[in-house]
């Protein structure tokens, strides 16, 4: 029942070997240290810390991550240094959601105001969801009411999950999202599994359908929603909308199987999170085969060794 | 503030009802914990501990009081002192007067708990109504991830089991026929017979102190969350957020007796916890915390003697 064990022993290994950088920006880097060598080194990126000096500011333009002080290049961040020519910045190790137009993520909401709800969306700010970018009840596209205003929290109230996409910024950086598509709105039937947002890579969908009865939205911020899976034609309604059950709070019955398939699904993602490797369903449907395969106990695959394992046996397998 | 939805807390609830929970753990399991002492290298006893991704660092630092009566001075067999720091970026959601409130609410209960365990002790006075140690317990929440008093006290109790009391010894003055003679008493000062013990003194040893007396059977905590008719242990942050009810027992088992010692309990939620089901929950709350206790210990010792070779190889 208790296990009690010594914390696992700080990694002193400061070389990030396993950046990985899309093929064209490789070259280009790549073709720098070649030509100049030098100042950057070879081989792995340096990791800077905030405060550090990382070069002269007079050869060097400053990037994302750093400031120039007393004609020095000063790094803002704990992260990767990273030059395309003259130009420097650091890549932070850990950080927030950086939103971009016309990203999926998957927030909660954390105020309710005028004519319009925060959204918590792992990003710096919170996020804003204007009333009149939500599908409201009565079918047809038409627009906000007094009517509507005055019962926002039928719609959504403080705490509720919500899948939307980014629609804009204010002058301010906050985003705008908006879930003017069948496929957005309130979420149901499962529970939010939270991973670093840098895992979640732009995919072609982000909402899958796993063989094990089991769906997933994974949100570009890092939040990611499992749960029960919903045939389409019993998403959308017969008459395409149906507000009712879009703003329902009610779940489904859900089975005890299912209830396991999204509980394992949810530990697998948490494992492969933790090992740092970004999610894709391939890989997801691999982990969940695998876990299967060995008879791997839900509870087990939140250990150590079993997640070492898994990882291991998938990335060889991908 | 509301952190989960409606469907999520129904999702949450019905699944712990059906014996599920979302990392696939039993209603009855921990998250490993992971413990550490020895962590702060100026205090005179310290821990880390972990349970999952919520953790806890305590640090304690000895002092020496003049006894006195007033509010701030030394008492006859020692002082504890508990304050626990929240953190914000544990709590970020939390304003600032909440982190306050939060701070001394768990302040509160550790001081409660732990220094009616470990005052008045003969281990913690120097001389008898004159000096005395004064233990002062800082906590730090460093993350929370739910179950935050259980590893509070987890992580104290593993910096009280690390604590090193100096070795002193007391200064006697015999007075015999109007003269003065100055003699020493070894160990912790007392009184015999004309002999009076007024000052005390550090011996000048590389040891560094003798731990402290009956930490094998010092307080541990177990927080049952309650969801009738069941309950369950160790709940994660939306565990905790769905289920409010909480009943925190604090239990001390003395070495080695098989009897147990319930130093207190306290009711967190805003159900009501109907008085028939409080004798069931505190057996089976009693059942766990000495398996964590045991559990604590063996790992304590097992951590001592890995610390403590090295540093006799120096000595």
């Amino acid at each position: 029942m208790f296990t009690i064990v010594s914390p696992a022993p700080r990694g002193d290994d400061l070389e990030y070997t396993t950046t990985r950088h899309h093929p064209s920006v490789k070259d280009e880097i790549d073709m720098d240290i070649e030509e100049q060598g030098g100042e950057f080194g070879e081989g792995p990126s340096r990791l800077a810390s905030p405060g550090e000096t990382i070069t002269s500011a007079q050869a060097f333009m400053r990037g994302h991550g750093t400031y120039v002080e007393n004609e020095d290049l000063v790094s803002a961040l704990t992260g990767t240094i990273e030059r395309v020519n003259k130009l420097v910045s650091v890549r932070a190790l850990k950080s927030r959601y950086n939103p971009e137009v016309g990203d999926l993520v998957v927030g909660r909401i954390t105020e309710v105001g005028p004519r319009r709800w925060k959204v918590d969306a792992n990003a710096r700010q919170d996020a804003v969801l204007m009333l009149s970018s939500i599908n409201l009840p009565g079918g047809v596209q038409r627009r906000k009411l007094e009517s509507d205003e005055l019962q926002m929290r039928n719609f959504f109230e403080e705490g509720d999950l919500l899948v939307a996409e980014v629609q804009a910024f204010f002058a301010d950086g906050a985003m705008s999202l908006h879930t003017r598509s069948l496929k957005y709105g309130k979420l149901r039937n499962g529970h939010l599994v939270m991973v670093p947002p840098a895992l979640v890579r732009r995919l072609k969908s982000h909402f899958y359908a796993l063989p094990c009865g089991v769906d997933l939205i994974l949100g570009l911020n890092g939040y990611i929603w499992v749960s029960k899976h919903v045939k389409q034609s019993e998403q959308e309604g017969e008459e395409g909308f149906d507000a009712e059950a879009v703003y329902s709070n009610k779940n489904d019955d859900i089975d005890v199987a299912t209830r396991t398939a999204i509980a394992r699904v949810s530990n697998i993602i948490r494992a492969l999170a933790r090992h740092s490797t970004p999610l894709t369903d391939v890989l997801l449907v691999e982990a969940y085969d695998w876990a299967i395969d060995q008879d791997i106990s839900v509870k087990d695959l939140s250990a150590e060794e079993t997640s070492e394992a898994m990882v291991a046996a998938i990335t060889f397998r991908a | 503030m509301a952190y989960v939805s409606k469907s999520e807390n129904s999702y949450i609830t019905t699944s712990l009802l059906a014996g599920i929970r979302a990392d696939g753990r039993s209603p009855t399991d921990y998250r490993n914990i992971s413990l550490e002492i020895g962590v702060v290298p100026v205090a005179n006893g310290s821990a880390r501990a972990r349970v999952g991704e919520t953790e806890v660092v305590a640090a304690i630092k000895l002092e020496v009081e003049d006894v006195g009566e007033g509010e701030n001075e030394g008492r006859d067999g020692g002082r504890v002192l508990c304050h626990v720091s929240c953190t914000p970026s544990a709590y970020p959601h939390h304003s600032l007067s909440a982190l306050d409130e939060l701070s001394d609410e768990l302040s509160s209960l550790l001081q409660s708990i732990l220094s009616h365990t470990l005052t008045p002790s003969e281990q913690l006075t120097l001389v008898p109504g004159k000096k005395a140690w004064f233990i002062s317990l800082d906590a730090l929440i460093l993350s929370d991830a739910g179950n935050a008093h259980d590893a509070l006290f987890i992580a104290a109790r593993a910096a009280l089991w690390d604590l090193r009391i100096p070795y002193t010894r007391g200064i006697e003055f015999d007075i015999k026929d109007g003269e003065v003679v100055v003699g020493d008493s070894e160990g912790i000062g007392r009184m015999i017979g004309r002999k009076r013990t007024v000052d005390f003194e550090l011996p000048d040893l590389l040891d560094d102190g003798v731990p402290l007396e009956g930490r094998d059977s010092l307080p541990v905590c177990i927080s049952l969350n309650l969801l009738p008719p069941t309950h369950f242990l160790d709940a994660s942050l939306q565990e905790e957020q769905s289920v409010l009810s909480r009943l925190l027992l604090f239990f001390s088992f003395p070495q080695p007796s098989p009897t147990s010692t319930l130093y207190g309990t306290r009711f967190i939620g805003p159900n009501e916890l109907p008085f028939n089901m409080l004798k069931p929950l505190v057996k089976d709350g009693e059942k766990y915390a000495r398996e964590l206790a045991e559990a604590l210990n063996k790992k304590l010792k097992q951590e001592e003697s890995q610390v403590s070779a090295p540093m006799s190889a120096f000595g």
